[in-house]
């Protein structure tokens, strides 16, 4: 165990990012330790900004976001562009250490690794290398990931690590005395320590870190009488027994590189990106809450029994709050369930033998007394009222000295690099040739993106329209722009998700994927990402999948095959890669094709859709895609027209993808034509349905040899001339699909039939110039008319 | 002679167990409570060390539900306030169960119990009369008969209110002055006609959501109580141990020698898992069944396949006889059950049958019993 010791030359101070726990004994140790230098765990570079996070004008949230390119490709053959961000909260002990330096004219400084050396011994998908939405430089995966803790939680019957951690390290914090504090989180970080094979650290680079660590320690050491070193709780054994040279450390090489490779900047940030809830897992969950346990301690620091109801009250405010937000969303909240959920969290403390309820007691009296029946994702509104209030929505503030926010600073780059006139004020207009200038397709890529995160920066004029198949053919694109001062707010607005455009776009489309319910939406934004010339991730393809399964719409489905087929065309005109497209594309095949039986009872008003469907399916089995399929789609259509009461002209259509598929179903089609001809009326006037579906899928049934000819003929024929008349737009519809050389062809056979000739036909159908005249105006008037 | 039950109520079942902790309680209890919040907690969640009790032998207190300690507590600490407790859930999620175990615990006696049905009337509820009495000496106290809740109110015992939703809307509002007041109105009684309940007193109600709909409770009701909903089991590790606890007693209690069989127990622990979540764990998207894939569920499945095993000479479980019961148990609702279940095992069966082999290919050998 690491002695605790105010009289000794070093003190270290082990913390949890965010912990007002960790905030509370760590302003107590300075009071009592009275350093005269304190070292804090963060990258070196960012040393420069220390003025900026300590000074009076800044409030937090706020984060420093630290980039490196690997352009000398140190790390890989890929030269990528590597980001993390290291948020700090008011009650983040590291942001409580370096205000109270500066308050206090003690000398301090971070001591880890530059960020790019840190990426340079990190292993590949190892600790910042990890590919996620977002990095944290403060991630505590250690902490709260390690096997020890899950057994622990089982012994204890605590449902989580944070719930332990929110048990015995910050409820408890204001019960008990530093050392105690102090010789649990050892022994809790001994034990996680004991449990992460060496190797794991060494990957993850945190060996290395230690080591260049432990050096600068030594160095202040040296200079310094009192050295405060404040660091994560895991490394500060790591860091005790190199400096007491129990074990070696590890040899590294520091690089040199420009601030155009690696810098840092200081941004604002929010308590909605700072909770690790949502993915960043940059500390603890619902930031909100624990700022308002923050607050209540630093006005009760000298009063110890005020002090120990801090989270009573901020418990009970939190509810309240909590309640007015579910009034305000018109619940029936009443006084009666207040009480009850006060009797609830404090009857949950004392079984769960905790010195005062804390954020888990209260999720638990909301969860019970605040909804009225099932849980489900209808009735949980008043936990994710909670969740909200618990989270907090405070958005930070940087002092007037601080750097440009680097999303800003990032477009301007983009503008620059691309000769965008972006500081004129008139609106300006470019024409982009996307398939033979790679920049002008990082334009139009850029130009999605602004218009992504809607800033109302650029419009697309003309070109090709993906999302709503629209003028496909146009290949290139022209664009107006004009850079305002809605531009600037929605970049800034943009900004707590990203440091760049493109980042901030992937991250609200990962967020959007995870709003979106339906296959035809998420089939969208997989386009408007290809479109933004973004990288869809794991976790947008893993919500994907799960949309396209749940998805029950068959038209939904359809939708997102017609999406993704234009995807994969999209990938090989390009020539980019494709990573999902053709994965979904075959996914939604077999979901539809699943439900293609039961379409063929589809209503009238959606049997057109569900035809465009069906021919989609089958090119795609008779292309080289889906070409594997070709049994599959067969047999669905099948099991579709063996159903009863089918819609006629989806029936048509099937009958004539399958004699596509085999000429055998030729049969059956007549079949069906003569089961129609000899039916009632009525069934007779679904026959011209049934061949308009024929035709739009087999016209070319019609052009091999006479029989059909002779079936529609003698259908017609059945008809007087008021039915006549009533099915003849049917018929129209039907022949419409037909060329007009097939057209003569057909006429050809027709004529044959009656041993006539195509020009006797004809003339009975010659009308003059001045008869199609006045039809000419005559429909032009009725359609005015309508028009009416 | 001992007498024996089917099913003997829990007070019974777990006699010792309740009497060594009470013997060990030495913490603060509800007036009327038999055992304090605390203890109850350890019966239902059990302990890891024995309890001695008080002729000093030394008894397990082993875990009975399964799957959300934090439930449990604050249903305890619902049922030690001034609110009821609404058990909410699917099928077979173990509802009755808990809403025993906890009546156990905390009155000790389960059985004080209103069976909800569409038959259910206020008299059932409150109380009824014994007409004889009631003619020979009028209404007095002797000719009332009391209902469960009528003997929960007056003795400061639980009631349990099984499958409320079943039970007309009109008469399930019958509970709500009892629930606000805590008092109940007997007119025909006069001035004795005033039934004070004693402390202790609570109702526990359940409630299928499969049932939603069918009776609404108002909203007046709904604010008399505190709603737990109780979620199928998402651990495998625990849906496997439930069904090897409850499948060893069934044997035991109806003489059948077979030991369960743990592989088999995983497998149908790890099916009904996979096709209620509707993902495998090789991270394979599956359809799920409309059917209710409960624990519950799963447990009788395996033990059909066990009796059938017994019974009949077989002296192990047959993969086949255990897909014929799987199928009959998931294809109750719709016929698109079974096409869904077919998936399941061309999919994620069949990639396990590869990999794994053993078990799981005599599982998928006998998919041609998937109809």
């Amino acid at each position: 165990m690491i002695p605790f010791d105010y009289m000794q030359n070093i003190l270290y101070f082990p913390v949890r990012h965010h912990s007002p726990g960790c905030s509370y004994h760590l302003m107590k140790v300075m009071d009592e330790y009275k350093p005269d230098c304190i070292l804090v765990e963060g990258p070196q570079t960012a040393n420069k900004l220390i003025p900026v996070l300590t000074d009076s004008g800044t409030v937090p949230p706020v984060a420093f976001y630290y980039f490196y390119k690997d352009t000398a490709k140190y790390i890989s053959e890929d030269a990528d562009d590597y980001k993390c961000y290291y948020p700090f909260l008011r009650s983040s002990p590291e942001y409580n250490a370096l205000y109270y330096a500066k308050k206090n004219g003690i000398d301090c400084e971070f001591i880890d690794l530059p960020y790019g050396d840190i990426l340079i011994n990190t292993a590949e998908e190892k600790g910042l290398r990890k590919k996620k939405e977002i990095n944290s430089y403060s991630d505590e995966h250690y902490f709260s990931e390690s096997k020890y803790f899950s057994a622990l939680c089982e012994k204890t019957g605590i449902r989580s690590f944070e719930e332990f951690w929110e048990k015995y390290f910050e409820i408890d914090a204001v019960h008990i005395s530093t050392e105690e504090f102090i010789r649990r989180m050892y022994a809790y970080c001994f034990i996680t320590r004991e449990n992460t094979p060496p190797d794991e650290m060494l990957e993850d680079g945190c060996l290395v870190r230690e080591s260049f660590m432990a050096e600068n320690i030594l160095k202040a050491s040296c200079n310094h009488d009192r050295v405060l070193v404040v660091t994560g709780g895991f490394h500060s054994y790591g860091l005790y027994e190199l400096l007491e040279g129990k074990c070696e450390p590890k040899k590294y090489k520091l690089h040199k590189f420009s601030e155009k490779v690696q810098d840092v900047y200081a941004m604002c940030y929010s308590f909605e990106a700072a909770d690790a809830l949502s993915g960043y897992a940059s500390g603890m969950q619902n930031p909100g809450f624990y700022d308002k346990i923050w607050s209540g301690i630093k006005e009760n620091i000298n009063d110890v029994q005020s002090l120990k109801n801090v989270y009573e009250t901020a418990v009970l405010n939190t509810l309240l709050q909590c309640s007015k937000a579910c009034i305000k969303e018109k619940m029936l909240i009443t006084m009666s369930d207040i009480s009850s959920a006060v009797t609830m969290y404090q009857g949950l403390a004392a079984i769960r033998e905790k010195h005062s309820p804390g954020l888990y007691e209260l999720y638990d009296c909301v969860r019970s007394c605040f909804i009225k029946g099932e849980k489900n994702l209808s009735s949980d509104l008043p936990l994710r009222i909670l969740s909200k209030t618990a989270t907090g929505s405070e958005i930070g503030k940087l002092c007037d000295s601080a750097e440009k926010v680097p999303i800003i600073q990032n477009f301007e780059e983009l503008s620059k690099k691309y000769k965008l006139k972006t500081e004129s004020v008139m609106e300006q207009k470019i024409e982009l040739d996307i398939f033979g200038k790679p920049m002008h397709r990082q334009i139009s890529k850029l130009f999605y993106q602004m218009g992504f995160i809607n800033s109302g920066f650029a419009k697309r004029l003309k070109g090709a329209d993906l999302l709503n198949n629209s003028d496909r053919s146009r290949i290139r694109e022209q664009w107006a722009y004009k850079r305002s001062a809605e531009t600037d707010a929605a970049l800034i607005d943009a900004s707590v998700y990203g440091g760049t455009i493109e980042e901030a776009c992937t991250v609200l489309s990962i967020r959007r994927v995870k709003e979106v319910q339906k296959c035809s939406e998420v089939s969208k934004l997989y386009v408007e990402c290809f479109l933004m010339g973004i990288d869809t991730m794991a976790g947008f393809a893993e919500k994907a999948d799960d949309i396209i399964v749940s998805d029950g719409d068959f038209f939904s489905v359809g939708q997102g095959i017609y999406y993704f087929n234009m995807l994969h065309s999209l990938h090989e005109l390009y020539n980019t890669e494709n990573r999902n497209a053709d994965y979904f594309l075959r996914k939604c095949f077999y979901k539809a094709v699943s439900m293609l039986p039961n379409m063929i009872n589809v209503t009238d008003d959606k049997a057109n859709e569900c035809i465009k469907i069906c021919r989609q399916l089958y090119s795609l089995v008779t292309g080289k895609i889906l070409s594997d399929e070709y049994e599959t789609l067969k047999e669905a259509f099948i099991s579709m027209i063996q159903k009863p009461d089918p819609e006629p002209s989806v029936y048509g259509a099937v009958l004539g993808l399958l004699y596509g598929i085999d000429n055998e179903f030729k049969n059956d089609i007549s079949m069906v034509m003569r089961e129609y001809l000899s039916g009632s009326k009525e069934m007779q006037k679904q026959g011209s349905i049934f061949l308009r579906g024929l035709f739009s899928t087999a016209r070319d049934i019609v052009l091999v040899g006479n029989e059909f000819i002779k079936i529609t003929d003698m259908l017609i024929k059945g008809f007087d001339m008021d039915e006549f008349m009533e099915i003849l737009p049917e018929l129209r519809l039907a022949f419409s699909y037909f060329s007009p050389y097939e057209t003569d062809s057909i006429a050809e056979n027709v004529a044959e039939l009656y041993n006539s000739d195509v020009n006797s036909l004809r003339r009975s159908i010659k009308i003059s110039d001045d008869i199609y005249a006045a039809g000419v105006v005559l429909e032009k008037e009725i359609l005015e008319e309508m028009k009416k | 002679m001992e007498q024996k039950f089917i099913k003997p109520p829990v007070e019974v079942r777990y006699k010792e167990e309740l009497e060594a902790l009470a013997a060990n309680d030495s913490a603060r209890k509800p007036e009327n409570w038999v055992l304090s919040p605390k203890a109850v907690r350890t019966f239902i969640l059990g302990s890891s060390k024995p309890v001695i009790s008080a002729d000093g032998k030394k008894i397990e207190i082993r875990k009975k539900f399964f799957g959300n300690d934090a439930l449990v507590e604050r249903c305890i600490i619902t049922l030690a306030g001034s609110r009821g407790l609404m058990l909410v859930g699917e099928p077979g999620t173990a509802k009755t169960m808990l809403s025993e175990l906890l009546s156990a615990a905390i009155s000790g006696v389960s059985t004080n119990t209103v069976q909800g049905t569409a038959g259910t009337t206020e008299d059932m509820i409150k109380y009824s009369w014994n007409y004889a009495l009631l003619l020979a000496k009028g209404p007095v106290c002797e000719a009332l008969v009391p209902s469960p809740l009528y003997v929960g109110m007056s003795k400061g015992i639980i009631t349990r209110f099984e499958e409320i939703t079943r039970t007309p809307a009109e008469i399930q509002d019958s509970l709500i002055s009892v629930m606000s007041d805590k008092v109940l109105n007997i007119p025909e009684l006069e001035s004795e006609g005033l039934l004070f309940a004693k402390p202790g007193f609570n109702i526990i109600g359940t409630a299928n959501i499969r049932d939603k709909g069918v009776n609404e409770m108002s909203s007046a009701l709904k604010r008399r109580f505190n709603f737990e909903t109780v979620e199928p089991v998402k651990d495998i590790r625990l849906e496997k141990q439930i069904i090897m606890n409850e499948v060893s007693e069934s044997a035991v209690a109806d003489n059948i020698g077979m030991p369960v069989d743990t592989d088999v127990a995983e497998l149908l622990a790890m099916t009904y898992h996979e096709l209620r979540e509707g993902i495998s764990d090789m991270g394979i998207k599956i359809e799920k069944p409309v059917t209710v894939m409960s624990t519950a569920e799963a447990v009788s499945v395996y033990y059909q396949t066990l009796s059938n095993a017994w019974y009949y000479e077989q002296n192990e479980m047959s993969m086949a006889d255990l897909t014929q019961n799987l199928t009959n148990a998931v294809c109750k609702d719709t016929k698109d059950d079974l096409d869904k279940l077919k998936g399941y095992f061309n999919t994620v069966v069949k990639q396990r049958a590869e990999k794994v082999g053993g078990l799981w290919k005599e599982f998928y050998m006998a998919r041609k019993y998937l109809k």
